[in-house]
């Protein structure tokens, strides 16, 4: 497993700690300083720093337990930071109000999950649609349309999703997550659920249309198929920190 | 975005909707037609009632008398003499008298024998045609015209009988004397629309009765005889003297309009009031039923409500969401219910049927229906509601936790 050495932090590639985190950089899709988390007095996160540059990839790893989806939580605003900063494209998430985290998540930040993935009384593409509306107050047919292309499930658009297949539900919910051209795109294990062909073209996927809008990339996961496909990678112990 | 997901989620649960849509309509289609109904008959028996003070008739019960004779409802309680017009037109205390002579009947429209003063009691006005004059002349109302395609100069036959077998056309028939439309009434919105209105003369010369000399008033054994007499008085004595007078000293009975009516309206509305009542308790249960479809809705959407708030939707938006789809569940039963209770009103008040000789309006719409309405609709937004606060406490940590990893 490699770890990136720390203090890189030249544009396109991730750094960890051992260097604060340029929060403000403008280049930085994600900035991590210092940040530590409990619940009920118990630490769950120790004192993370690391940044994502723009359009760069950054795998997550750790144990259950390692506090992988608190980081997401406390990165896509769903829970309030304790300590340390966050800062989403040069913007605070740390600090935020309730209000301001949402508005921040909506406008910056797409996020894929294991299985919930789309509204279930909508088609895929009025998913997007309604993805895209959230994220930037209107919906434009055409670029849903393009996206679904690239995502290769553009005949599958209008079915109800009972019909579609796993595999096809996973790349409608990374075209969910895309339509608003977020700057960061975190995916909490994006391909446990799936078997290997699909979780290797969904990690694929989430690789070419990341790169394809300049979209920097968060992958949490315990899923060994996939660790080889994206070279940096964070290590969060089960001490809830960054491994040495 | 809150209308077109309302609209998605309330076809993912279609049956579910439907059902509840239906218990809404039903108990708002029963509180509408209650509502019409007690409303309209209590104000149509007000109008037909105006302007007569009294009811004079053969011995009965009083409400038959004003039935048969106001309202064209019921059958008559008998004859009277011809002499009591004569009487009572000579009394200090009256200021008129009209005659009736009822029993016949057009394809269960009746006919009835009277003066041209009748039609002023209820504003006719002639839309075509004379008023009746000559033997066998008579006047229709609007109503009784475009059902039985009556026009001015058409002649038709009458029958004898005025309940089953005038309808069925099964009653004796007067093929030797027939009638023939002179006019046709404009509208009234009385019950002279469903009347066929001629002479007196005519209904005794049809049943081969003599009539007395213009000039001669004829004793108590004269063979003519008339069905009710409506009075209205000249001033208070009369009221106060007449009704007594007529019930102690004569083989007549004298009915009040005003009381007969106001006992039928009572005994009406205390069933009227049950209905209501059983109406409510419809839509409340039509509210709960709402209230549990949401609350299940809510928890099965637990995992959407979550997404839709990852995705950038705000808790009001959400919130919006749960509440619209039972608001808008309880605007279309509402509005579905309304429409149910004047087709239903329609369709029983068209033709023969007893309410139809109420002549109710069936696409009259009245304010009332408009405060059923909201307070239903009002009763689905209320019980929504409760199901739409969860989304201030839903955990999404928590539930993108249960539901995600």
């Amino acid at each position: 497993m490699h770890r990136s050495d720390a203090g890189h932090g030249h544009a396109g590639t991730p750094s960890l700690n051992g260097a604060r985190a340029d929060l403000q950089s403008p280049t930085a899709a994600l900035a991590v300083s210092n940040l530590s988390h409990a619940f009920a007095g118990q630490a769950v996160l120790q004192d993370i720093t690391f940044r994502i540059d723009a359009a760069s990839h950054m795998l997550l790893l750790g144990p259950s337990g390692s506090g992988k989806s608190t980081l997401i939580n406390l990165i896509t605003g769903i829970l309030p930071c304790q300590s340390g900063a966050i800062h989403i494209a040069g913007e605070p998430m740390s600090g935020a109000n309730g209000r301001q985290r949402d508005d921040l998540r909506r406008r910056r930040i797409g996020v894929v999950f294991q299985s919930l993935r789309l509204v279930s009384a909508l088609t895929v593409r009025r998913n997007l649609h309604l993805a895209q509306k959230l994220a930037t107050g209107s919906s434009v047919p055409e670029q849903v349309d393009a996206l679904l292309d690239r995502l290769g499930i553009r005949h599958r658009a209008d079915a109800p999703l009972r019909k579609l297949s796993q595999g096809q539900l996973q790349r409608a919910a990374i075209g969910r997550a895309l339509i608003g051209a977020p700057d960061l795109l975190v995916a909490d294990e994006p391909t446990s659920a799936l078997d290997d062909a699909n979780a290797a073209s969904t990690i694929d996927l989430l690789l070419e249309t990341a790169a394809a809008q300049g979209t920097s990339l968060l992958v949490a996961t315990h899923d060994k198929r996939i660790m080889d496909r994206i070279s940096h990678q964070l290590v969060l112990t089960d001490h809830s920190r960054i491994a040495a | 975005m809150i209308a077109e997901l309302v609209i998605a989620y309330m076809r993912e649960r279609l049956l579910s909707t439907a059902l509840n849509i239906a218990l809404l309509a039903l108990s708002v289609a029963a509180l509408v037609l209650l509502l019409i109904a007690s409303s309209q008959i209590g104000e149509r028996l007000e109008r037909n009632a105006r302007g007569v003070d009294l009811v004079v008739g053969a011995k009965g019960s009083p409400l038959q008398l004003i039935l048969s004779s106001i309202y064209q409802m019921d059958r008559p309680t008998g004859n009277i003499p011809l002499s009591a017009l004569y009487q009572l037109r000579r009394d200090p205390g009256v200021a008129r008298v009209i005659p009736l002579a009822l029993g016949d009947a057009f394809r269960g429209y009746r006919i009835v024998g009277t003066e041209p003063a009748y039609l002023s009691l209820y504003g006719a006005q002639i839309a075509a045609g004379q008023m009746f004059a000559g033997q066998g002349d008579c006047v229709v109302g609007a109503e009784a015209a475009r059902d039985l395609g009556l026009t001015v100069g058409q002649r038709f036959i009458g029958g004898h009988g005025m309940g089953e077998e005038a309808e069925s056309g099964s009653g004796a028939e007067h093929a030797a004397q027939p009638f023939t439309v002179t006019a046709i009434l404009k509208p009234t919105g009385t019950v002279a629309d469903r009347l066929i209105v001629t002479s007196v003369d005519t209904i005794w010369h049809m049943h081969g009765v003599e009539a007395p000399a213009v000039d001669a008033e004829p004793d108590a054994s004269a063979e003519a005889e008339i069905t009710a007499l409506l009075v209205t008085y000249r001033n208070a004595a009369g009221a106060v003297r007449l009704p007594m007078m007529i019930n102690r000293q004569t083989n007549m009975q004298s009915a009040v309009p005003a009381i007969e009516t106001n006992r039928l309206l009572s005994l009406l509305g205390v069933g009227i009031d049950g209905a209501m009542l059983f109406g409510w308790l419809l839509a409340l249960i039509g509210g709960l039923s709402i209230f549990v479809a949401m609350l299940n809705a809510a928890n099965a959407r637990e995992g959407d409500l979550a997404l839709l708030r990852v995705m950038g939707a705000t808790r009001g938006q959400v919130f919006g969401t749960i509440l619209m789809e039972g608001t808008v569940t309880a605007v279309l039963g509402a509005c579905v219910g309304a429409l149910t209770a004047h087709l239903v009103l329609a369709q029983v008040s068209s033709g023969q049927s007893p309410l139809a000789q109420l002549g109710l309006e069936p696409w009259r719409w009245s304010g009332g229906e408009v405060v059923i309405v909201a307070i239903v609709v009002g009763i689905g937004a209320i019980t929504a509601l409760v199901p739409a606060m969860r989304i201030f406490t839903v955990n999404l940590a928590e539930t993108l936790g249960k539901t995600g990893r």
